[in-house]
């Protein structure tokens, strides 16, 4: 019935099909007869075309993106163009670039910026380095430089190649979707932006508790067996053994795993961060001891009893014979994807990636999370993950308009991260309506979300590759927003959109528990890694061979090819061979900032 | 040839055959896994349970990938890479090994030029200068940044300098003292005489630029521009979150294992091809009794 009729009774509310109509010549007509609208979508319309906005108001079931008010001063006339660097690569619609997307048109409307592409790079090893060094080397610095690595920027830093932007930040910022979003953790944002006090560049801020893990696990294996989600760490032991035991697994005859794992035991998938969290230490972080100095986690004497557990363990079968050949994301694939494991410490996200798989090759496969299991002394911690990743955007030196970009970010954030203003990116990209046929036509009445993230076009933060966003907490409340106020929307008043989010797949709504779930443990079980700074002298030294040494002992006392004695003769190599004076290097960083 | 027919040989011979035909199963095989994941479902694939044959047969992942406009866009720059870099290198090999195969006293300058090409050969100028000449040339994101520092491959001069120094001098005499000039005799005795030299150094030439993905890389400064390779290097790509993180979407797409079968199957097949087309002028001894000394 209501696909029949285009125009029905739903469409009557102020909010929906009326943006069309507001836009194009008739605007200021419609303005005057929609006097009622309330200020801030009024304001929010301004003068910016309806063929530019988000969202659907015009499809009968669609919905209406919010325009948050046009920042002051802006657009700029006559405009300006920008030069910026992109972590790539991309897809666009029909005819669109990085340099002209749905994003560039409608923010060159609200700011009267453009953007124009320096350079790009794709995340291969040393691709970035070597696109910036030719930067620096050619002397074209582009104006905005997007995800600079640490080393780069502190090559920029030494040479007095980027603009101090204290006094702008602190004029223009805005006081809630850029300095208050940047606040929280007391501060860890600015760990790397901020340089003696002085604010050289934007953070680039992650999804908090992002790799933060919770334990997967297959329920129906659990019931299988008639046993219940283990809490601690003994229980997860007789669990992975049932598993193992009973051959659960969809691969030949005995290679079931008890629990995913690979060559890095703190990493983003598959981890045993959790297990060495369950002894109160965690591998490759810098933590406070007793008298307050920095001590190197690696090497304290509670992991030599992690490590004996995992021996024991790997002797017994519950890892992948050669679990030290897999990097993290091969796991997702063999492991969880080919159904040999029913168990792995992961992120929220992990219901999306290898879940899928799993389920794909074995129907009967139903996953659950749960909290981490605790140890023998009742301690329950896990790698607190950094929001701020070890990377910054920075402006070039002598560059005039960062008060512009500034205004940019703070309109995009507030679009973006503001649940209410209901953003789900453009029509023709990040979704399309569908007929009753499956053909795409702006009046069909199915929504299909399968296009492709067109926040990575936006020039940012927020947005670009990976997801940067000013506050840490925008998908949490996100996704507290769908939970809270949406699922109590009346079945009879929800639109296409929360439809789709309200009855999502299974795995989507198990990623969004599960993404809740970990914000919730984020600071308590959290252990935290103190060092935040660009790596000391010795460790640029001999920091990596020290680091291969750790990963190899590790490796070699789990799979048993090295007596669990050897730990102790590491720590005296890793103290000998360098180890010493970066403690002392770190703790005089330590001590200076505190 | 007189074959020695003892069973001993015959059953040496027969075992060699069996042996050498093992290994070239075994580096078929890489690439039949290959195609059989691509022509997979991605779970299956992905998963880790196809071998030698496909699961959930399917066309699916190379329709995605015929119909993936930055792999078809890059797919289109390595062909044409390959069809002009690879005439222009063969051009100018012909046309460099020709002079300096003659010897001084036909061509005075020789030594100091053959000096130059082997300086050349052995220092360059470092990548960030060469950078920078290529982008004060106003190359950079163009074809001619991939085909141009390289349009003199001197390694294949000097081969193709010496093939054409083993090529009878009388043949030449004779034409010269028919009145030919030097173009025609480049044209009617040198090269069709040196056929099996310059189908290999084609060869070397076509598959050097389908392989090439560093240039690409960094005289590419915008990826659209990117040659297939260095394409596929994004695609095929060792994964660290440590540092920065990544999009759901992509990285399912990463681990996508049957998607990226169906790449590398498409990558590989057209060079593979070459291959037959060019076999029929590797044949020896046509120079056989030219002469009679």
């Amino acid at each position: 019935m209501k696909s029949k009729f285009p125009y029905n009774t739903l469409d009557l509310k102020p909010s929906r099909r009326d943006f069309m109509r507001l836009g194009g010549t008739s605007l200021a007509a419609a303005m005057m007869m929609r006097a009622g609208l309330p200020p801030i979508l009024a304001q929010g319309m301004g003068d910016i075309p309806a063929e530019l906005h988000p969202g659907s108001p015009n499809n009968p079931r669609g919905w209406t993106t919010t325009l948050p008010p046009i920042p002051e001063g802006m657009p700029v006339d006559p405009p300006v163009t920008i030069t910026g660097s992109r972590r790539g690569p991309w897809e666009f619609a029909d005819g669109d670039d990085i340099e002209n997307s749905n994003f560039t048109r409608l923010n060159a409307a609200v700011t009267g910026i453009n953007w124009k592409l320096a350079f790009t790079w794709t995340d291969n090893e040393g691709e970035v380095l070597q696109k910036y060094n030719l930067a620096i080397a050619s002397d074209e610095l582009p104006d905005f430089m997007e995800t600079v690595p640490l080393q780069i920027y502190s090559e920029l830093l030494d040479n007095d190649l980027i603009e101090d932007i204290t006094d702008v930040w602190d004029e223009v910022a805005h006081p809630v979707w850029l300095k208050e979003a940047m606040g929280f953790s007391d501060g860890i944002a600015w760990r790397l932006a901020e340089v003696n006090g002085r604010k050289m560049g934007v953070p680039y801020i992650e999804q908090a508790a992002q790799n933060d893990k919770v334990l997967w696990i297959r329920q129906d294996w659990l019931d299988a067996v008639g046993m219940s989600a283990p809490t601690t760490i003994d229980e997860l032991h007789s669990v992975m053994t049932a598993f193992v035991e009973a051959d659960m697994g969809q691969g030949g005859d005995g290679t079931t795993l008890g629990i995913a794992a690979n060559r890095q035991v703190n990493t983003w998938y598959c981890s045993l961060d959790p297990i060495f969290g369950a002894w109160g230490v965690m591998p490759t972080f810098w933590t406070p001891d007793e008298n307050g100095d920095l001590q190197y986690d690696s090497v304290r004497p509670e992991i030599k009893e992690v490590l004996g557990t995992l021996r024991q363990w790997y002797s017994e079968g519950l890892l992948a014979p050669d679990f030290f050949t897999f990097a993290p994301w091969q796991n997702s694939g063999t492991h969880i994807g080919g159904n040999l494991a029913g168990l792995m410490y992961s992120p929220a996200f992990g219901a999306v990636y290898g879940l899928p798989d799993s389920v794909a090759n074995d129907p009967d496969a139903r996953w659950a999370f749960g909290d981490i299991p605790t140890g023998p002394t009742g301690i329950k911690k896990k790698a607190w993950s950094n929001p701020v990743p070890d990377t910054v955007y920075v402006f070039r030196k002598g560059f005039e308009h960062v008060d512009l970009v500034l205004k940019q970010m703070a309109w995009w954030a507030e679009l973006l991260q503001n649940p209410k203003n209901r953003y789900h990116g453009f029509e023709g990209t990040a979704y399309f309506w569908r007929d009753d046929d499956g053909e795409i036509d702006p009046m069909g009445s199915t929504l299909d979300l399968n296009g492709y993230d067109d926040t990575k076009h936006i020039w940012g933060p927020p947005g670009t590759n990976g997801g940067s966003r000013t506050d840490p907490f925008y998908e949490t409340n996100w996704i507290k927003e769908r939970r809270n106020v949406w699922a109590n929307t009346p079945e009879d008043e929800r639109d296409a959109l929360m439809e789709a989010f309200l009855g999502g797949d299974p795995l989507s709504v198990l990623w969004d528990e599960a993404n809740v779930f970990a914000v919730d443990h984020w600071e308590a079980d959290g252990i935290k890694n103190h060092f935040l700074t660009v790596p000391t002298r010795t460790m640029e030294r001999a920091g990596a061979s020290l680091d291969g040494l750790e990963a190899e002992t590790y490796i070699n006392i789990i799979n048993g090819q090295e007596p669990l004695d050897r730990f102790d003769a590491f720590v005296e190599e890793w103290r000998s061979g360098g180890g010493d004076r970066i403690t002392d290097e770190v703790n005089e960083w330590w001590h200076g900032q505190m | 040839m007189i074959r020695d027919r003892t069973w001993f040989s015959r059953l040496f011979d027969s075992l060699n055959y069996l042996f050498l035909a093992g290994f070239a199963i075994l580096c078929l095989l890489p690439l039949v896994h290959i195609f059989a994941v691509s022509l997979s479902g991605r779970a299956p694939a992905t998963g880790g349970f196809v071998s030698f044959w496909p699961i959930d047969f399917t066309l699916e992942n190379y329709e995605q990938v015929m119909g993936s406009r930055n792999f078809l866009r890059s797919f289109v720059i390595s062909v044409l890479r390959v069809l002009t870099g690879t005439s222009l290198n063969m051009l100018l090999v012909i046309l460099t090994a020709y002079p300096l195969s003659k010897t001084p006293r036909v061509f005075k300058g020789r030594t100091i030029c053959i000096w130059f090409f082997v300086f050349a050969m052995l220092f360059d100028g470092g990548l960030i200068p060469s950078f920078l000449v290529v982008r004060s040339l106003g190359l950079l994101n163009t074809l001619g940044a991939l085909i141009l520092p390289n349009a003199v491959p001197i390694f294949s001069v000097i081969l193709m300098m010496n093939f054409f120094r083993d090529v009878p001098k009388e043949l030449e005499e004779s034409a010269l003292i028919d009145g030919a000039s030097h173009w025609r005799v480049l044209w009617h005795i040198y090269i069709p005489l040196s056929l099996p030299a310059i189908a290999t150094l084609t060869l070397f030439s076509a598959v050097n630029h389908w392989n090439a993905w560093f240039d690409g890389l960094i005289y590419m400064t915008d990826t659209a521009n990117y040659p297939m390779q260095t394409f596929l290097r994004t695609v095929i790509v060792t994964l660290d979150l440590t540092q920065v993180g990544i999009n759901p979407q992509d990285l399912q797409r990463l681990s996508d294992r049957a998607i990226r079968g169906a790449q590398i199957i498409v990558a590989t097949v057209p060079i593979l091809v070459v291959y037959p087309f060019l076999q029929r002028y590797f044949i020896s001894g046509i120079k056989l009794g030219a002469v009679k000394e």
